[in-house]
């Protein structure tokens, strides 16, 4: 599966199955960033479906 | 699903609590009013300039500080916009903001580096640090224009994350002197010339922000300073977040137990604390003869004649 992170403007290919799994697999901390499918808000529990669009948005203020 | 009404779950809490789209924006919104009325940020009769960046803290401030007031005719609240002069960054900032305070009717005022100072702040980073410039510079201009709009306070976006990595950093850095200044409303007893400033957002994490900012459609897209990863306070943000991960609500007790000792740090600050003048050379008010913005901008023109 292929998710999109904004900070760093990039697709990754993943293997997981769901959040919790994804944000391990690519290093990254729960509390710095939101996962969006399909334009959802969704929490870390959340299982992958083949057809979802996953967004990675990090929380980090503008500067 | 969620704790309190079993509808699918959006946001976990440090608690472990799960909460669905409708008790998050409940939750977000009472834990905003409640920081309002214990730490009595805002006066039955007030008018606030909120400091807008056009990111996610900022906004959602003016929104809800607008939202919470507009039917209140004693209350006036409006936006403060600083463009550094930060090429693809501010000026989509500043677009963005243009037409989130025209959608809401709420007033905004510019201004720029460039009318303020004659530069650019992308044009005089070489050499120096941005983040130390810009932040000196900003503050300067936030107080002097709030106080030209003439309003009583100034309301910005720092949360619990930039509350706690301060704290850090003024304590790495051996700085009580600047801690002293913390917390959810600085007053202005040191000085007339000083806008006090209020943090509506003070006890609530950037992911909750980011998470309220989303559900209610107030930003939709990444937009980060491009100086902003070259930072101190960026290195402590990562190693808090490190910490956060491994101890949920590490950022809460760096904030709360900080806050018991506040009174303390202030009273000792009012003792011992350096007195505050005008500058030679400005009359802004500061603790030096000359102020650091002073300081900063001749530097600045100095460097500019060697050339």
């Amino acid at each position: 599966m292929k998710v999109y992170y904004d900070r760093e403007d990039k697709e990754y290919s993943i293997e997981a199955k769901n959040v919790r799994d994804m944000l391990k697999e690519l290093k990254l901390l729960k509390n710095a960033v939101i996962v969006v499918v399909n334009d959802e808000l969704v929490s870390e529990g959340y299982a992958f479906e083949k057809s979802d669009k996953v967004k990675i948005l990090s929380v980090v203020s503008g500067g | 699903m969620c704790h309190a009404c079993d509808k699918k779950p959006v946001y976990k809490l440090i608690s472990g609590e799960s909460l669905c789209k409708s008790c998050f924006l409940d939750y977000f919104e009472k834990k905003v009013r409640k920081t309002l009325r214990v730490y009595k940020l805002v006066d039955k009769e007030d008018s606030i300039a909120v400091a807008v960046s056009g990111g996610k803290d900022s906004l959602t401030v003016l929104d809800l500080l607008h939202s919470i007031y507009k039917e209140n005719k004693k209350i006036k609240i409006q936006g403060l916009l600083i463009d550094e002069g930060i090429d693809g960054y501010r000026d989509q900032c500043l677009e963005s903001t243009k037409k989130f305070c025209e959608e809401r009717n709420i007033s905004l005022t510019v201004v720029s580096y460039e009318e303020a100072f004659g530069f650019k702040l992308d044009n005089v980073v070489e050499g120096r640090k941005p983040c130390s410039v810009c932040g000196v510079l900003r503050r300067n201009l936030l107080n002097s224009h709030a106080r030209k709009l003439g309003v009583k306070k100034l309301a910005t976006g720092h949360n619990l994350d930039d509350e706690a990595q301060t704290i850090l950093m003024n304590q790495f850095r051996r700085n009580v002197e600047a801690s002293a200044r913390l917390g959810p409303i600085t007053a202005s007893e040191a000085h007339e010339g000083f806008v006090p400033r209020i943090k509506p957002l003070y006890f609530l994490s950037e992911k909750e922000i980011m998470t309220y900012a989303f559900l209610k459609g107030i930003v939709r897209e990444f937009n980060e300073c491009p100086y902003n990863k070259e930072s101190y306070r960026n290195q402590i943000r990562e190693m808090l977040n490190q910490f956060e991960e491994l101890y949920p609500g590490t950022k809460h007790s760096i904030v709360s137990s900080f806050l018991e000792i506040l009174p303390a740090l202030k009273v000792k600050e009012k003792k011992e604390g350096t007195v505050i003048q005008k500058c030679l050379q400005c009359g802004e008010p500061c603790s030096q003869e000359i102020c650091q913005t002073c300081v900063v901008l001749n530097e600045i023109k100095s460097s500019q004649h060697s050339l």
